[in-house]
């Protein structure tokens, strides 16, 4: 197999393999937060011990959560329950805008 | 959501407590007593600062009452109940667009959605021993009509949420579907007040 023969046989196992790219509009998903802000803060902080903290997750990390809980793979009574009315362009946009935001890390000592 | 805050005379900031509104409603067919309308009307009188309504059950009569509800105390939360047979209190995530309010135009919303703390709140109600679940169906009656409402009004409360509670019965007593309605609205004040200090060392790109 030639060198170029070889480079496109890589770049096209990649194309089917590679997870889902960044594809959402954060500020779609900023406005369409409103519905997440109350457990999961619009900054991705948790406003409550029952919500994981979000902000700043990986981009692909989230829209898979959102579509197992669409899809029941994942369960959580209130997860469950919202996800299901979401497209995949809501999903997309909600975890554009929560990947977006950034944070920082302090290690104690 | 940021509550803003009151500066005393010391220099001192004090955030204000968000404003309730708790609407019931009252008797209809053959439901003599109302359990959404004698809870509301119990918790108003155990909490002087609670503003609660008590809706006529017509799809226009209980609109306006809100409506006018709204405008009067321009609640920052605002927990709206009704009556459901089923022995369970039911916290209602959403509502359809009514449809005696005509053909939506493109692009308008067909439900609306509640925010709420939706887990504490389940477990709140919970844990004064009454079993609560979390619905995607209103019911298409006079409860989904009053949340739409809610929902779609100008003034729209930052929190607004939808709980059907059980008809009083030997196993419902009037008390206890009071005590798993406020718990129901304390979780979403305590939100609130969560809510009014936010992280500030997260910023987006």
């Amino acid at each position: 197999m030639t060198p170029i023969a070889r480079a496109a046989l890589f770049l096209g196992a990649l194309a089917v393999s590679a997870p889902a790219l960044a594809a959402g509009d954060p500020a779609e998903g900023k406005t369409k937060a409103g519905m997440c802000r109350i457990c999961h803060g619009i900054d991705g902080v948790a406003r409550n011990p029952e919500a994981p903290n979000i902000g700043g997750e990986h981009f692909v990390y989230l829209q898979n959560q959102l579509r197992n809980f669409r899809s029941g793979k994942r369960t959580h009574e209130v997860m469950s329950v919202i996800a299901e009315g979401l497209s995949d362009e809501d999903i997309d946009d909600l975890s554009a805008w929560y990947s977006s935001i950034k944070f920082s890390v302090t290690v104690p000592e | 959501m940021v509550f803003l805050d009151q500066v005393q005379r010391d220099g001192s900031r004090v955030t204000p407590a968000p404003v309730a509104l708790l609407t019931g409603f009252a008797p209809f067919r053959h439901w003599a007593v109302n359990s959404s309308g004698a809870a509301a009307r119990m918790l108003s009188a155990a909490r002087p600062a609670l503003a609660a309504r008590i809706l006529p059950v017509d799809h226009r009569e209980a609109g306006a009452a809100l409506d006018a509800a709204l405008a009067a105390v321009s609640p920052d939360i605002a927990l709206l109940t009704g009556l459901a047979d089923e022995p369970c209190l039911r916290l209602e995530r959403a509502a359809r667009r009514p449809v005696h309010e005509g053909g939506a135009e493109d692009g308008d919303a067909a439900a609306l959605h509640g925010v709420w703390p939706w887990a504490v709140a389940l477990d709140a109600i919970r844990a004064t021993g009454a079993p609560a679940r979390l619905s995607q169906d209103a019911g298409r009656y006079v409860c989904e009509t009053v949340y739409w409402r809610g929902l779609s009004a100008p003034r729209r409360p930052r929190l607004v949420a939808f709980l059907h509670v059980p008809p009083i019965g030997p196993d419902w007593p009037a008390a206890r579907i009071a005590a798993a309605v406020a718990a129901c609205l304390d979780a979403a004040l305590g939100a609130a007040q969560n809510a009014s200090s936010p992280a500030k060392s997260i910023a987006s790109k």
